[in-house]
């Protein structure tokens, strides 16, 4: 008989990462995000006896995680998600808040980016590996690399102008 | 460090949070509803066959070809609806979320295209076929019951088949106005 990871641990070591993962997906919006980060472990509750740990958990439970923040997405696709608004203007900041600045401006423009690239990006700032978010996407290797550059390039380039 | 890394930097270092007190038993309980409520529409559907079946079997009997063949079309036009939702339901509790998305995509486009087919073209059959039934069972009606219950199914069997077919092509409509968006939605991404 396998070894079934125990629920309790899978969530309390993942689920920040899920939390801030779904946070992307909904422009910052906290509220959505964490009944979003919630269903999502609803989800890794009922399948958890299916994980054949040909994956990583962590990477199992972003799956999970994504597909729930994409269906969400597309099924409330009419209703915009709040979107934080940021200044790019330097203000005369302690450190923490520009800290803060940069993350609502991250926030902000991943909340521009089209749907797939959201997920790449969000996998990509997770650390995840080219082959593994190529994987789960559907797109070769290759192509998967070429896209990172550019969703990279356009993130920066948004964080500096606010401009996609 | 570049710019993307000093964002990425800026990503995996942000404060943690900590999930709200309570959350875990939500979520154990979120997942037992989840099974609930797949539950509730059968249960439904069960009662309204097991209505009719307790019917068949107490008042009437199989007594003739005609009566047996009216009892078999509604009983079986029934259960062969029920069989289809209960599949439907189990494939949608069964989606397997850890799949890749395009995967899950397509998977949830062929099962949109599947709800099309039993909405339009299973379940005007099944109430075609329940209506037949019941008609050809209206001299069993009228020689097992009194006068009165008689002429009671007589009028309300006709309003309550107008109703549930008002009632279905609501939920009909409603189900496909989300699938319709889904699919285009689930295709064009």
């Amino acid at each position: 008989m396998k070894n079934l990871p125990d629920f309790e641990s899978v969530y309390s070591s993942h689920y920040a990462k899920v939390f801030r993962l779904c946070k992307g997906y909904t422009g910052g919006d906290e509220a959505l995000a964490e009944d979003l980060a919630q269903d999502a472990f609803i989800k890794v509750y009922t399948h958890l006896r299916t994980f054949k740990g040909a994956s990583q958990i962590g990477t199992w439970v972003y799956r999970i995680a994504v597909n729930t923040c994409l269906l969400y997405l597309r099924k409330n696709a009419k209703q915009s998600t709040k979107s934080l608004s940021f200044d790019v203007s330097d203000d005369l900041a302690d450190a923490s808040t520009i800290k803060e600045q940069q993350l609502q401006a991250l926030y902000s423009c991943i909340h521009k980016l089209k749907d797939d690239d959201k997920t790449i990006i969000l996998l990509t700032l997770e650390k995840m590996p080219q082959k593994e978010i190529a994987a789960f996407t559907g797109i070769t290797h290759e192509a998967i690399r070429v896209k990172i550059h550019r969703i990279k390039q356009q993130l920066i380039q948004c964080t500096q102008d606010g401009r996609i | 460090m570049d710019a993307f890394e000093k964002l990425q930097n800026s990503w995996t270092t942000q404060k943690e949070v900590k999930p709200n007190e309570g959350a875990l038993h939500k979520i154990k309980i979120g997942a037992k509803n989840v099974s609930k409520q797949y539950v509730g529409n059968q249960i439904i559907l069960g009662i309204t066959a097991g209505a009719v079946l307790t019917f068949a079997l107490v008042y009437a009997g199989f007594s003739t070809t005609t009566t047996a063949i009216g009892f078999s079309l509604m009983i079986g036009c029934l259960l062969v609806r029920i069989g289809f939702e209960f599949y439907h339901n189990h494939r949608m509790k069964m989606l397997d979320f850890t799949l890749g998305a395009n995967d899950l995509r397509n998977k949830l486009v062929k099962h949109f295209d599947q709800r099309k087919w039993v909405h339009y073209v299973l379940t005007p059959l099944c109430v075609i076929t329940y209506t037949v039934g019941f008609i050809l069972l209206l001299p069993t009606f009228k020689n097992a019951l009194s006068e009165g219950f008689y002429t009671y199914i007589l009028i309300s069997g006709p309003i309550l088949l107008v109703l549930l077919i008002g009632l279905l092509v609501y939920v009909i409509r409603k189900e496909n106005k989300l699938n319709n968006q889904l699919k285009q939605l689930f295709t064009t991404v």
